[in-house]
């Protein structure tokens, strides 16, 4: 148990702050951009435009299906190929953005049925 | 049925697509640009080291710098190549990252315990050994295990990490162990800590730095390959290859190399101080 | 690409298998105890509710990656020894168990409350008419977030790459850092991946249309 406690010094706590930091910026950043982009291609998937909708769905399902440490990979050794060079916070960033958006744009679809659902289901019992 | 089989085309297609991707990826990595010029140029050459290695490069967490004697060396090859005033940019690497973060260019050149193999100089240009070490074992005080031939039985368990060409070499002198390959040092000493294998295996420098930390373990049984290691940079960046081989020889001959070793190894118990001086 | 597939095909084959036996083992036995904690925490009862509560919040909050170092380690250090898959597979169990029991939970509470008040006043049991009644409607309604859930669990499974599981992923860092070749290692495993989770995606769809 003494390792544990050694472990408490103000030097490592001073540096699990600092990793508490970058923590909460990639978790922000993630939040607010998988939201934006999350609502918009729910919003492009949910009209059906055609081939469009359909591609983006497509995407979705791919990115929704692998994961997530796998597409951080792909992002921190993939994106250099296309001429940009993320450090490993940003990557880490751009991943969790296409995953949660993905995830959120489910949310938002599986809301949306939902939401039908109730409508329909509304009299059901009663009548 | 219709619309299944639109699916299953679709997924056809996506597979296809990604398979192209991954065809396209394997040649996309030789780069034309001169790596030299580009840090003459930005004044900065970024190097891609250890941080969870002691002596070697270790992340400081009181001032969040690496060091080690692989970062000492890097800043003195540094100063040699562009000047007293060039900078040395670090970024950490694991045996796992490195090579791919080399091939996209994020880093310029490895300084990262990277033994010089056949294999390897087939993706990387090495420049001539700056360290020589070779492979050993570390193990908990009092085992029953003294050097690699005891690991060679049944049920003996080897942590090793990822990317590592220590996890090849002791398939070679203990075929009946089981191989257990975690991603980084840190986590590997945790996992021997644990009991979730009998020894640890990779070059004796850094098992040294694992000793020192930890008085409870201790190397044995001398080393059993050579591992001399090399600074990797990209295939066809020739001029700068050359700057780094000519750096690499200005620190040893200005006593610099030596004043380092001297630095980080002189108490490590059991290192050959006289073999590492050049 | 298609050279790791010749090169290292028995890895894959064993990364493949130790994926899929960690997500089935955990899959049955997160749903279990998810659905468990979920029915407590409907109950009457209030220390049931508590429990159920700390439990979910206790592991729904802590990262995969930690619950299982912390049976990898600190078990092992002081109880007893664990494997790497094994501990991989606790966690995973654990850790989907917890989302597993909110889901199931609000499916229970989707459904009418009239409907155990006129299933008790017909004579049945709580238990009976949480069997007979409730639960049938509840994993009706939680079936499309529960699939996602099933998802979650075989990617997540990938945590078993951090303690030396021999799952798909471990066995695409080893791969790649022996062939050199990362980009096309990890885009074989991403088919990998996809090869178990896309037929379940699908499947899960086609259930839900089929029920909705």
């Amino acid at each position: 148990m003494l390792t544990v406690l050694g472990a408490y010094s103000w030097v490592n706590i001073r540096f699990l702050l600092e990793g508490a930091w970058v923590t909460i910026l990639v978790s922000v950043c993630s939040i607010v951009l998988s939201y934006i982009f999350g609502v918009i291609l729910g919003i492009v998937r949910y009209v059906k435009i055609k081939y469009l909708s359909a591609i983006v769905g497509f995407i979705i399902d791919i990115i929704r299906n692998l994961p997530l440490i796998l597409i951080i990979f792909f992002t921190y050794f993939g994106l250099p190929h296309l001429g940009f060079k993320p450090d490993p916070i940003w990557a880490s960033v751009i991943a969790w953005r296409s995953l949660k958006q993905r995830w959120l744009l489910k949310l938002f679809e599986q809301e949306s049925r939902r939401f039908r659902l109730v409508k329909w289901k509304g009299p059901g019992p009663m009548a | 049925m219709k619309k299944i089989l639109s699916k299953i085309g679709l997924v056809v297609a996506l597979m296809l697509m990604v398979v192209s991707l991954g065809a396209c990826s394997n040649s996309t990595s030789g780069s034309k640009r001169d790596v030299l010029k580009e840090d003459q140029q930005s004044n900065t050459i970024t190097w891609g080291v250890k941080a969870d290695t002691k002596l070697f490069g270790l992340m400081d967490v009181k001032d969040n710098q690496i060091k080690g004697f692989e970062v000492d060396l890097a800043k003195a090859m540094t100063k040699k190549i562009l000047g007293k005033n060039g900078r040395a940019r670090f970024i950490q690497v694991t045996s796992q990252t490195r090579m791919p973060l080399l091939a996209n260019g994020n880093i310029d050149a490895i300084m990262a315990t990277m033994t010089i193999t056949p294999q390897r100089a087939e993706q990387v240009d090495f420049t001539r050994s700056y360290f020589d070490a070779g492979q050993a074992i570390l193990v908990k005080n009092g085992s029953s295990i003294k050097n690699v031939k005891d690991l060679n039985r049944n049920g003996a368990v080897v942590l090793g990490v990822v990317g590592s060409n220590s996890v090849q070499n002791i398939k070679k002198f203990a075929p009946k162990a089981r191989v257990l390959q975690l991603s980084d040092y840190s986590q590997a000493l945790t996992a021997l800590k644990s009991g979730q294998g009998d020894a640890l295996t990779t070059d004796n420098g850094i098992l040294y730095g694992m000793s020192i930390e930890n008085p409870g373990y201790s190397v044995v049984g001398g080393t059993f390959t050579k591992e001399p290691y090399g600074i990797a940079t990209a295939k066809g960046q020739r001029p700068f290859h050359n700057a780094l081989n000519k750096a690499l020889t200005e620190v040893e001959n200005s006593g610099q190399y030596n004043k380092l070793i001297y630095k980080w190894f002189h108490n490590v118990r059991g290192f050959d101080m006289k073999g590492a001086e050049r | 690409m298609i050279s790791i597939f010749q090169n290292y095909g028995g890895e894959l084959l064993t990364g493949l298998g130790q994926t899929l036996l960690c997500s089935i083992i955990a899959l049955i036995f997160a749903l279990i105890i998810g659905s468990a904690f979920a029915i407590m925490e409907t109950m009457p009862n209030k220390a049931a509710r508590i429990i159920a509560r700390v439990y979910i919040e206790v592991f729904r909050n802590i990262p995969l990656l930690v619950i299982t170092m912390f049976f990898y380690v600190v078990i092992p250090m002081y109880i007893v020894k664990i494997s790497g898959f094994a501990s991989g597979t606790i966690g995973l169990t654990l850790y989907s168990s917890a989302f597993i029991a909110e889901t199931v939970r609000s499916g229970i509470q989707s459904v009418d409350p009239g409907q155990m008040e006129g299933a008790r006043a017909n004579g049945l049991s709580y238990w009976q008419s949480m069997r007979y009644i409730i639960l049938p409607q509840a994993f009706r309604y939680v079936i499309p977030p529960l699939g996602n859930q099933f998802i979650n669990l075989v990617k997540n499974s990938s945590v078993l790459a951090f303690v030396a599981g021999f799952d798909l992923m471990y066995q695409a860092n080893v791969i790649a850092s022996d062939s050199l070749k990362s980009m096309s290692t990890y885009l074989c495993v991403g088919l990998l991946y996809l090869v178990l989770t896309l037929p379940l995606s699908y499947y899960m769809r086609h259930l839900e249309k089929k029920l909705a």
